[in-house]
């Protein structure tokens, strides 16, 4: 079989995993890929035998850290090959990477397959779908983007809404697809980053938005240093106090560039994927597992540890992904407890020591 | 007594650490290995080889009229090189007859060692009090420095010295040189990298091939040396990264040498590459571009390490320069970071 055929197999297995009628085995798809990978990327096949891996369990795989992204073309298919390249966000130009992608159908169906069951299902008729964020251009460069523009014209009606530019959020015509939703009786999905939400915040100062029923607010990311950041929990409380909804219809969702799937919680009512507020919620073709960030082995239950991803949409990329976010595994899906400390910068540093001026010796 | 002799008199002094023999010489082999988290062996070498020995009268002289007198000197020291308060004290001994010390909490044992040794030329606080008039030399992390910076009173004068690093450049005939990667390893391996002499990366301007055959003999050089000075206790924080700057270079990078004591890694002309984290890591750079890498690090740079023939651009000016396998033997000519800046509050 041709490496080409071999990926599209590989690809028509995960989707029809996805669309949950196949009968594939999550363990068995996994290692399927991660052994097409180490034929064809160099980089993994490196890591796999510095572990001496066998690639004979979902454990053995070994996870490439998504700074790999930053430094590396992190594919097993060539340039020319690529349909879309997202770029990962970063501080400055000299951080972001690429996730490059041979085909985009199977980011589309994983994204829309389990933003349906998180969010659309819970909608009960076809929304005005409206994005805190810009428009990505064609081709996308942001996977996040992306996945708002299939958001649109899947789960929406009357076409694309960014509502986020150069001179900011676009409140004017927010205020009016708010009043354009009430007034034909639709849902409102609204879908944003935390810190366009920060800027709409500080933009409508006490004004509110009498949103129409059943909306909900997709709430996605952390601030990056653009905005004054706020703890998510009363973030999630003035949202929902902006749009006069309840606060479990505001969704948390849970997405990197380096990944092709996301998670989300089940908060919102009515919608076929449940689960207590805070928790987020593997799709079941995407396993999180908190590792030791020394050992890089699973940690005992209950206990923080860094998020190691095998994500069966990263077929042509890397199935098994080592971030630097900290999880813990609660019940059926994962907490998110911030990102792993940035090593102390060292050469004549005093590190976290006190020595403040007068400090009495701790 | 003359500031001269009074410098000279603390490094003569300071010297019986140096000695094993010497009863502070047993008690600094004896107690710094607890302290510092480095091996016994590398205690050992460091206080033989790489102690500030005392200049001849006239560059002693030079220094002490380059350092401005003061009533008072504090110093606040760090504890990432244990050898260094050797040479912050001195030079505050140059400023003043009294001075302060403020020991680092981690590794308060070679401020003490000193103290025994000089009998008392100095005096250890557990916190500073500058007055307007005093001078603070302060080494650490860039937050704290500001830190106390801020706490500062008027007229207080305040040398920071904060983060930094130290590079390698090497041409192709170095590359080909193994003494080279021996003395390249040597550098990287004194300290366990956490000094702003030690060098994280190295700029190899020869080809690939090249640069490849040298991280090949710099992992030789380096296991020999970890045989002799074993690698250290890292914390939590230093170890996590180097497993995952390991994990990183075996993917990304063109060829990863990569043991439980030391990580290399060869970048093939890189567009960016990360500092790698202390322990004993090292990034070599194969570029035709030689200067690039240098001068984007150049605020943090330290120092530069040399092997070749190179017309340095200006940005590199205040970086110390050094031959391979002397950059953690600095000459005792001033502060060992020529960036300290100094500012009168």
């Amino acid at each position: 079989m041709s490496f080409l055929a071999e990926s599209d197999a590989l690809h028509a297995r995960v989707q029809a995993f996805a669309r949950a009628g196949a009968r594939d085995d999550f363990d068995e798809l996994a290692l399927a890929i991660a052994r097409f990978q180490c034929r064809h990327s160099p980089g993994f096949a490196r890591l796999v035998r510095h572990h001496a891996s066998a690639l004979d369990s979902v454990a053995s795989i070994p996870a490439v850290p998504a700074e790999a992204f930053r430094l590396s073309r992190v594919a097993v298919h060539t340039v020319l090959d690529d349909q879309v390249r997202f770029r990962t966000s970063g501080t400055s130009s000299a951080d972001t990477g690429t996730h490059a992608m041979r085909r985009l159908d199977t980011y589309r169906l994983l994204s829309l397959e389990f933003g349906r069951r998180a969010l659309a299902s819970s909608l009960g008729a076809p929304a005005l779908v409206l994005a805190l964020a810009p428009d990505p251009g064609t081709p996308e460069a942001s996977s996040l983007g992306c996945m708002m523009r299939f958001f649109m014209h899947e789960f929406g009606v009357a076409g694309e809404h960014w509502l986020l530019g150069p001179a900011g959020v676009d409140v004017g015509a927010l205020e009016a697809a708010v009043a354009t939703a009430r007034s034909e009786g639709r849902p409102l999905l609204l879908l944003a980053t935390a810190f366009a939400l920060v800027a709409l915040l500080d933009r409508m100062g006490a004004r509110r938005l009498s949103a129409p029923e059943r909306t909900l607010v997709m709430l996605t990311g952390g601030f990056k240093g653009k905005s004054r950041s706020i703890e998510p929990e009363l973030l999630r409380r003035q949202v929902a106090a902006l749009f006069d909804i309840d606060p479990a219809r505001v969704v948390g969702e849970y997405g990197m560039t380096e990944l092709s799937s996301q998670l989300y919680e089940g908060t919102a009512p009515g919608a076929e994927l449940t689960g207590p507020p805070g928790v987020y919620l593997e799709p079941p073709w995407l396993r999180v597992t908190p590792v030791d960030p020394v050992s890089l082995a699973t940690v005992p239950e209950g206990q923080i540890g860094l998020a190691r991803f095998v994500d069966l949409g990263n077929i042509d990329s890397a199935v098994a992904i080592l971030t630097e976010d900290l999880v813990r595994r609660v019940g059926p899906g994962i907490e998110l407890c911030g990102r792993r400390p940035a090593s102390v910068p060292r050469g004549c540093s005093l590190a976290l020591e006190s020595l403040l001026v007068g400090s009495a010796e701790g | 007594m003359q500031r001269a002799d009074r410098v000279r008199r603390f490094l003569l002094a300071s010297a019986r650490l140096a000695d094993p023999e010497d009863s502070l010489g047993r008690a600094a082999r004896a107690r710094l290995p607890l302290s510092t988290g480095l091996s016994a062996a590398h205690v050992s070498y460091a206080l033989e080889h790489c102690l500030e020995a005392c200049p001849e009268p006239a560059e002693l002289q030079r220094i002490c009229d380059a350092t401005a007198e003061a009533s008072r000197a504090h110093v606040v020291l760090s504890a990432n090189v244990f050898t260094a308060p050797l040479r912050a004290i001195a030079l505050a001994l140059a400023s003043s007859d009294r001075v302060l010390v403020r020991p680092s909490r981690r590794e308060p044992v070679m401020a003490e060692l000193l103290h025994a040794a000089s009998e008392g030329e100095f005096e250890i606080v557990s916190a500073i009090e500058p007055v307007s008039g005093d001078h603070v030399w302060a080494y650490g992390a860039d937050e704290t420095l500001a830190t106390i910076a801020a706490q500062l009173p008027h007229g207080v004068t305040y040398h920071a010295h904060g983060f930094g690093f130290g590079a390698a450049l090497l041409d192709s005939a170095a590359c080909n040189d193994p003494a080279s990667a021996a003395r390249l390893a040597l550098d990287a391996v004194l300290f366990d990298q956490r000094g702003c002499l030690s060098p994280r990366f190295a700029v190899v301007h020869a080809s690939l091939d090249a640069a490849l055959a040298f991280a090949a003999a710099l992992a030789t050089a380096l296991d020999a040396w970890h045989d002799r000075l074993p690698l250290g206790q890292l914390d939590a924080a230093e170890r996590e990264a180097s497993v995952r700057f390991r994990e990183t270079m075996t993917y990304a990078a063109e060829c990863c040498h990569a043991t439980q004591a030391f990580t290399i890694a060869v970048l093939d002309r890189p567009e960016r590459f990360p500092l790698p984290p202390v322990g004993r890591n090292l990034l070599l750079l194969a570029t035709s571009d030689w200067q690039t890498p240098l001068v984007e690090s150049a605020a943090q740079l330290t120092q530069l390490g040399i092997a070749g023939e190179f017309a340095l651009p200006p940005q590199l000016a205040h970086a110390r320069m050094a031959r391979l396998g002397d950059m953690q033997r600095p000459p005792f000519d001033g502060p060992v970071d020529l960036r300290t800046r100094s500012r009168t509050l």
